[in-house]
């Protein structure tokens, strides 16, 4: 430990007051006997003087601006590459569950106002015969005609095969297969088209009741509830009076007393786009009602007028193109008719 | 973006709690009251005051981006030390990479030190050193800490100039107590060494 070399060693230390008392001690026991460790150690002192009193620099002035200035923006980036990244998942997935929320909501409201709907529509059914009981002839012999390919056309109903036996309870089960004066029960085959005197306002309502071209889901609702199949069954006629299935919940929503006169006019026209609108105007300016669009095939209008302004509206449509058909003359004292325009 | 006034007199410890919740007039503060001990560092380290410049600006934007991970364990100030260091070295690399590079090229000038050849011999009076001129011998100091590796370096930076504690430097460089001592008494050594030969030409 006493060592020249050792105390060489120690000097680093020694010049910075680095070192242990004892091992100080050491070291100035030995630099008092050794000048060339005193001179190493003048050396060391004053590079470590040096070292120690290098002078501080002064950083730019504009460095802690720079600096903020580089932070903020890149602050800016990051908010702007986080907005890109998570508004898909804050905004868009909300917007995503809500649009399913709306669809279902919107969905399960749309059916219970159709429900709504056949049940209306069955109660001013039970209210209406006694106005409907005395058809004309006429009316019947219009009726039968409308029915006949009405009934050719039920095979082609979406209804399933297992939706045929299903008639009979549900014409016994109903009120409504009860409450009309006449025999309710027509033929258990009713898909025969059935002869006109035959059709009397029951047979007229049950029949196509057990010929229901409703779909599948109205037959089970149907075989949960049996009110419910009433009123639907009732809203099925009522498509079937008008000749063409339609939408459900239009053919609910109109209240169209079924006893009109009905018969159809027929239209050859040049301009078959600009058709249905010209047609659409002359029924309204003949003081009429359209009553069913059949859209998907687009070449055929329902309409209800007053029966007095039958010619004009044929007046009109003679200027549109030329009438095929023309249709039944209405009896005598009827007030409105429903008629069909095809072209 | 929280938006607090601090007073000049917060604590550094607070300032970095407030920079943890987004507080960017915080940071302000702590870059005002560290730049100049940082910049010093960083410059003797590199020896280049451009450079300087830029390792204490990334520093802090480093420094901001992960103050999160300032636990507190150690002062602000020498966990920003430790940034600096980092980025320090860093640039060093990169420098003598590209030193590497641009060595064969006919523009450059030719490297520092291939043309003084130090000779060996110690000198022959002691305390030469005190009779060399006060500006001379910085030119000196300053080329042979340049000379030092990054380790010896450091630590002379931190603890001779800087005069950080022993526990500072040790924290900051990662390193254990003992390992700081022997590498700082083996760099004076080796300034003085570098010095005796440079003053002895």
């Amino acid at each position: 430990m006493n060592s020249h070399a050792e105390i060489q060693r120690l000097l680093p230390a020694y010049c910075g007051g680095d070192l242990e008392p004892a091992e100080r001690k050491l070291v100035e026991q030995h630099l008092a006997a050794c000048p060339s460790c005193r001179a190493e150690l003048a050396n060391l002192q004053t590079a470590l003087r040096l070292i120690r009193s290098t002078p501080e620099v002064d950083p730019p002035p504009w460095m802690a601006a720079r600096i903020m200035a580089r932070i903020r923006e890149q602050q800016t980036e990051k908010q702007s590459w986080l907005r890109r990244m998570f508004f898909p998942l804050h905004i868009k997935l909300p917007l995503e569950v809500m649009a399913l929320l709306v669809v279902c909501v919107g969905g399960f409201y749309l059916s219970r106002t159709v429900e709504t709907n056949l049940e209306q529509a069955a109660r001013q059914q039970l209210q209406e015969p006694p106005a409907q009981q005395a058809p004309s002839p006429a009316q019947l012999a219009a009726r039968g005609e409308k029915t006949k390919p009405t009934a050719a056309k039920q095979p082609r109903s979406t209804a399933p095969p297992s939706a045929i036996p299903q008639p009979a309870p549900r014409g016994e089960g109903t009120p409504f297969g009860t409450a009309p004066p006449t025999p309710a029960t027509p033929a258990p085959a009713p898909y025969a088209p059935a002869p006109p005197a035959y059709r009397d306002q029951q047979g007229d309502k049950a029949e196509p009741m057990k010929a229901s071209p409703a779909g599948e889901p109205y037959n089970r609702a149907l075989e949960q509830a049996p009110e419910v199949k009433s009123k639907s069954s009732r809203s099925v006629e009522r498509r079937v009076d008008a000749a063409t299935p339609a939408p459900a919940g239009r053919a609910a929503g109109v209240p169209a007393p079924p006893a009109l006169p009905q018969s159809t006019v027929r239209l050859s026209v040049d301009d078959t786009s600009a058709a249905p609108a010209m047609i659409r105007e002359a029924v309204l300016r003949s003081g009429g009602d359209i009553l069913e669009e059949h859209e998907m095939r687009g070449q055929r209008l329902k309409v209800r007028i007053p029966a007095a302004r039958q010619n004009e509206l044929l007046q009109r449509l003679e200027r549109l193109g030329r009438i095929t058909e023309r249709p039944v003359t209405p009896p005598p004292g009827t007030q409105l008719l429903e008629l069909t325009v095809q072209w | 973006m929280m938006r607090a006034q601090h007073a000049e007199t917060a604590d550094d410890s607070t300032l970095a709690q407030a920079c943890k919740r987004g507080d960017l007039a915080a940071f302000e503060l702590l870059v005002q009251r560290h730049q100049r001990m940082l910049f010093n560092i960083a410059f003797r380290m590199t020896g280049v005051y451009e450079d300087a410049c830029d390792i204490v600006q990334d520093s802090f934007i480093a420094a901001w981006q992960k103050i999160g991970e300032f636990r507190g364990e150690s002062k602000l100030s020498t966990w920003l030390t430790a940034i600096v260091i980092n980025h320090s070295r860093n640039r060093r690399q990169q420098t003598r990479q590209r030193e590497r590079r641009e060595a064969y090229s006919l523009d450059a000038p030719l490297p520092a030190g291939d043309g003084e050849k130090l000779p060996d011999p110690p000198s022959p009076s002691p305390s030469a050193l005190e009779q060399m001129e006060e500006a001379e011998l910085r030119l000196f100091l300053t080329r042979c800490i340049d000379t030092l590796t990054a380790e010896f370096r450091e630590v002379l930076v931190l603890r001779d100039m800087r005069d950080l504690s022993y526990d500072e430097v040790a924290e900051a460089l990662k390193l254990r107590e003992g390992t700081v001592k022997s590498r700082l008494f083996r760099a004076r050594e080796a300034v003085k060494d570098c010095l005796k030969k440079a003053v002895s030409i």
